[in-house]
């Protein structure tokens, strides 16, 4: 025998239809919890208006009346949640970035290539900061009412916020022959903004690290992440001041040292590669687990 | 009567009384001001999920009659939030009466 719908009653459609609009754009789980919530007040104010002699339509209708416009709960409600569509972006923003940091890898020689190559590899560079913000917007909303996450994620966006500035000026610079003070100031600032940043990456991993996942290997990933952070800040700030020092003296003797150092910084690169891989799945895992659980 | 932004000081100080469901707070903030915040209930549960989010505020589910329901409780940070916001209304509605003190002219 095929098993037929229960047939919805006017009413009930018309109290779907309520919760349907103050919960739009919600992510599932969070939509679930306050729609339960929500019927739980309808059920409560319709008994009591019952209660009060108004007969079942009248009762509904006073219930309904009672929770106000679905519109005006609605938008309450995006203030307080971060919406559906915010975590699909960032999880595309994600994907971008990881790819954007691969073809980083691939056309950092070009970067001060003259011609479209040079421009092309300069935006590739560019791209990134917006990225991974728009990743770090969503994560910060939901980390409010889920995990504690928040300072890492402003340092992080902070730094994020300094970079793209700093890469603008440092591309647009690259093609000019500058004064070394200059340039001194540049790389030093670059180094600096890249610190911000790093602490920040190590702020998250390691909150990340702490978290009760259900995947273990998003948990390794964030580890390390950890350590490949803390190598990758050590990296740059010696670099930095070992760039400066060679341009200055021509300290031939630091050049090897120098190399091996880029070598190191570049696990930076397999660092951020595993963020934007643990960002996508914990977003993921955002849409899809209930964030609070729903009276059952 | 518009609430303008105070119903989180009113859920809180609802909740000073002991756990709630969010219908018993809506009915609570009525019948203590007689009818006169006649607010749009829809309206209370981001306020109830902003200052659980705060920390203000910590839900858990029981079961009432059968029916499954979602409490909320107030938090010892909740007191204190409770307690600066208490402060607040009470410099300002003070603020207002002096303003207020003279009542206002007859219009011929």
């Amino acid at each position: 025998m095929i098993p037929t719908a229960r047939p919805v009653s006017g009413e009930e459609l018309e109290l779907q239809r309520w919760l349907a609009t103050a919960t739009n754009g919600l992510p599932r789980p969070i939509r679930r919890s306050v729609e339960a919530e929500l019927t739980d007040h309808y059920q409560s104010a319709r008994d009591d208006f019952r209660q009060e002699g108004l007969g079942d339509h009248g009762a509904h209708l006073a219930a309904l009346e009672a929770l106000g416009d679905a519109r005006l709960t609605a938008s309450a409600m995006r203030r307080v949640y971060p919406m559906r569509h915010h975590y699909w972006l960032a999880i595309a923003a994600s994907q971008v970035f990881a790819m954007l940091l691969i073809g980083r890898a691939i056309l950092l020689p070009f970067l001060a290539a003259r011609g479209w190559i040079g421009y092309f590899s300069f935006a590739v560079m560019v791209s990134q900061p917006p990225c991974l913000l728009l990743i770090f917007h969503t994560l910060q909303r939901h980390s409010r009412h889920r995990y504690r996450l928040d300072r890492s994620i402003r340092l992080l966006s902070c730094g994020l916020i300094l970079w793209l500035p700093v890469l603008l000026i440092n591309g647009a610079l690259d093609r000019i022959e500058l004064p070394f003070w200059l340039n001194a100031m540049i790389v030093m600032t670059y180094a600096a903004v890249f610190v911000i940043i790093t602490v920040g990456f190590i702020g998250v991993s390691a909150s990340l690290g702490k978290m009760e996942w259900g995947s273990r290997w998003l948990r390794y990933a964030a580890r390390g992440l950890l350590v490949l952070d803390s190598l990758h800040i050590v990296a740059l700030l010696v670099l930095a001041c070992l760039e400066v020092r060679a341009d200055t003296y021509g300290a031939s003797a630091l050049i090897w040292l120098k190399n091996g150092l880029e070598l190191v910084g570049t696990t930076g690169l397999a660092a951020y590669a595993l963020t934007a891989a643990s960002l996508a799945g914990m977003l993921a895992e955002a849409l899809c687990l209930p964030v609070r659980q729903a009276p059952t | 009567m518009n609430l303008k932004g105070s119903l989180p000081l009113l859920i809180l100080h609802v909740l000073q009384g002991g756990a709630k469901h969010g219908y018993l707070i809506a009915k609570d903030i009525k019948q203590k001001s007689q009818g006169v915040l006649d607010f749009r209930e829809g309206t209370l549960y981001p306020a109830l999920h902003q200052l659980e989010q705060q920390g203000g505020i910590e839900s858990f589910n029981e079961v009432e009659n059968g029916r499954p329901r979602r409490y909320y409780r107030l938090t010892p940070l909740g007191q204190q939030m409770l307690a600066a916001e208490y402060a607040e209304w009470q410099r300002f509605s003070a603020a207002v009466s002096l303003v207020l003190s003279d009542p206002p002219a007859k219009s011929t």
